[in-house]
């Protein structure tokens, strides 16, 4: 079998690393596009360690060019298999390799305290509806109370996933974003950065940290563009 | 004989012996005063070092706790960056997948015990980002 790390562009130079089981690195091409693979005899068990290991790898062929990273655990038959699926897609990873080309990903997290810390302090709800409720709130049972107090503060989670990636997203050539309000991430965010705007992206996402006393906002990466990369092939 | 008159005792020098014993014994008492004073001003002294060490030592340890402290949520949040993106992101190729989907759940839910402080995951490890929204 063979293991995919990643697809890159046919120019790029053969790394002198290994891979799993210490195989080394080895470059398969075909037309505009050309996959950085291993041999593999056993089965990549995953874990913390083994998903390292595969990110490692990647972020060691970030230097050498365009590239999207394979999602981990993929493997192929043999060299022929993996030479027919690139040809088979080759047009579709070309395109894939075009638009994250001189680019890297940056991911956002924001984080709240949990509600029943201090510090987590659900602020009266702005809009009138919601203030309206409120005031109802010392007739209404626990129960009420509670729900209310968790719609409070889930609105006012979304409001602070608008407000961190609202400047953000203005920096990135592309962004995904997962809004979730239970329990504690605000936002999950991608980014699609030029690589030279990393360092202005990173300077805006501590400015927000600082500016935004409710959440704390961590910045990591640059990771390869799993996040913009094609997904499940259209079959 | 030079030698037996300089042997021989001179009052004069009897009497002088006796004063500088006196000054002797005299200073011997004041060194011991000041060397007592010296002890209780350097135990003192040694007092108010340990105390200002083992208050250097509480504020440094509250100081490594913090910064552990925000280490380790950073580690952890790594940890659930890359996690979320190499099981939920990158190409995907039909071929022999070495995860089944089982796996990958059974795997999220080992590591989720890894990031358990970060305790969330609940729903927002599970499945990729939305859809792009392209400018």
């Amino acid at each position: 079998m063979v293991y995919v790390y990643a697809i890159t562009e046919p120019d790029a130079e053969a790394p002198d690393a290994t891979g799993f089981e210490g195989a080394p690195l080895r470059m398969v091409r075909a037309g505009a596009v050309a996959a950085i693979a291993s041999d593999l005899d056993g089965r990549v068990e995953p874990g913390e360690s083994t998903l390292w290991e595969h990110e490692q790898v990647v972020e060691e062929l970030m230097s050498a060019g365009a590239l999207l990273p394979m999602r981990f655990g993929s493997t192929l038959a043999d060299e022929v298999a993996l030479e027919a699926m690139l040809a088979d897609r080759e047009e579709e990873l070309a395109r894939g390799l075009a638009r994250v080309r001189g680019a890297v990903e940056l991911g956002v997290r924001a984080l709240r305290e949990p509600e029943d810390e201090p510090g987590a302090e659900i602020p009266a709800p702005a809009d009138a509806e919601a203030g309206a409720a409120a005031g109802t709130e010392a007739e209404a049972g626990a129960g009420t109370t509670y729900l209310l107090r968790r719609l409070g503060r889930s609105r006012r989670s979304e409001e602070l996933a608008d407000e961190v990636h609202a400047p953000l997203e203005l920096l990135a050539r592309e962004s995904r974003r997962r809004v979730v309000t239970v329990p504690r991430i605000v936002l999950t965010g991608a980014y699609l950065i030029d690589e030279r705007r990393v360092e202005e992206f990173r300077a805006m996402a501590e400015e927000l940290d600082e500016r935004i006393a409710e959440a704390a906002i961590l910045c990591t990466g640059p990771w390869p563009p799993y996040s913009f990369a094609p997904g499940e092939p259209v079959s | 004989m030079t030698r037996s008159r300089a042997m021989a005792r001179d009052p004069r020098d009897e009497s002088r012996r006796a004063d500088e014993r006196a000054q002797r014994d005299a200073n011997l008492a004041r060194a011991r005063e000041r060397r007592e004073v010296d002890h209780e001003r350097a135990r003192d002294r040694r007092d108010a070092a340990i105390e200002r060490s083992r208050r250097n030592r509480a504020e440094a340890s509250a100081g490594r706790r913090s910064a552990a402290e925000r280490a380790r949520r950073e580690r952890e949040v790594s940890l659930l960056e890359m996690i979320d993106r190499l099981l939920a992101g990158g190409v995907v190729i039909h071929g022999d997948i070495t995860l089944a989907v089982a796996d990958v759940d059974l795997l999220y839910v080992g590591l989720r015990a890894i990031i358990a402080s970060v305790d969330t995951v609940e729903r927002d490890l599970v499945g990729p980002l939305d859809r792009p929204r392209n400018r």
